[in-house]
């Protein structure tokens, strides 16, 4: 049965059962794309918002008019939801200012793990303030490891831009890194 | 993974090198279970906060009613408003306790329970 038919049982009938079917069918897409909104960084537990995201539906499901995909309509939801997430949780997290970040490139300790870890860290505070779309198509990418495909599907975008997204990113954070690390070098600091 | 390696290796490397420490996030078995258990828990939240709509609505419907015979010259007993104007916080937690109390459960018992 596809999903439509599914939605339109359950809105006749209000059997749970066939919510259950729309949440076995989903849950575990509607989680990557709520992990890779709130990243690996992020402090809020993607289960909890993915719950959220499914009773959000629950109370929603009535409005599904089928102009989209049920799908799509889904992901949005899901999308929007672990962005808000992902904003309150930011407020939450200690804040790093970018005199820290500068402080931790510049920071001249001479063990070479500590200076791994410090660059890892730059790079992950340089991913974590890349714009949402970007940073949650990365994260998909290179963390979860999933297709293009499946990422334009989660997102709801075609598969170029996708591709293209991915490769502004990574410039973006070339750029980024590039003027970080250049700015230790020039205050004469090894690195 | 250095700095100078950084500026000199493509960024696919360095992201992938920076993320695969970290662990990928997995959904519990009973995740479906446990959104049903959410989903019914909605539905009975849902149904107690119509019926303090309901408890809300009927007294203020008796206030509105009341007031208007007190204003129009019927006679009532002195203690008829007073005691109407007692009763209305009482309403109002009457109307809040069973969410109150829900929330209070949740918070304190669930992690016990």
């Amino acid at each position: 049965m596809d999903d439509e038919k599914v939605v339109a049982r359950f809105l006749e009938t209000g059997d749970r059962a066939m919510f259950g079917v729309l949440v076995e069918r989903y849950q575990d897409r509607v989680f990557r794309l709520v992990a890779s909104v709130l990243g690996p960084y992020s402090g809020s537990d993607a289960e909890e918002v993915c719950q959220e995201v499914f009773l959000r539906l629950y109370q929603k499901i009535r409005q599904f008019t089928g102009q989209a995909g049920f799908g799509t309509w889904l992901y949005r939801i899901a999308y929007n939801l672990a962005i808000d997430w992902r904003r309150r949780a930011r407020f939450r997290l200690p804040h790093v200012s970018v005199e820290e970040i500068h402080g931790l490139a510049s920071s001249s300790d001479p063990l070479e793990d500590v200076l791994i870890k410090e660059t890892k860290d730059l790079v992950a505070l340089a991913m974590e303030d890349l714009p949402d779309l970007y940073r949650t198509a990365l994260y998909m990418h290179y963390w979860l490891e999933r297709p293009v495909e499946e990422i334009a599907e989660l997102i709801g975008i075609p598969i170029g831009t996708v591709k293209s997204q991915l490769f502004r990113a990574r410039n973006i954070l070339k750029d980024k890194l590039g003027r970080i690390l250049g700015k230790t070098e020039k205050d004469g600091r090894p690195s | 993974m250095k700095r100078e390696e950084i500026m000199n290796d493509s960024m696919d490397k360095t992201i992938r090198e920076t993320l695969k420490e970290k662990p990928w996030p997995k959904l519990s078995a009973d995740f479906a279970s446990a959104v049903m258990e959410c989903v019914e828990r909605a539905e009975q939240k849902r149904a107690l906060s119509r019926r303090a709509a309901v408890i809300l609505a009927v007294y203020w419907l008796a206030v509105i009613v009341i007031s208007g015979f007190i204003f129009t010259g019927i006679k009532w007993p002195w203690w008829f408003p007073v005691v109407f104007l007692a009763m209305t916080p009482f309403v109002f937690l009457a109307a809040a306790a069973p969410r109150g109390l829900r929330r209070l459960g949740d918070r304190f018992l669930r992690p016990i329970i």
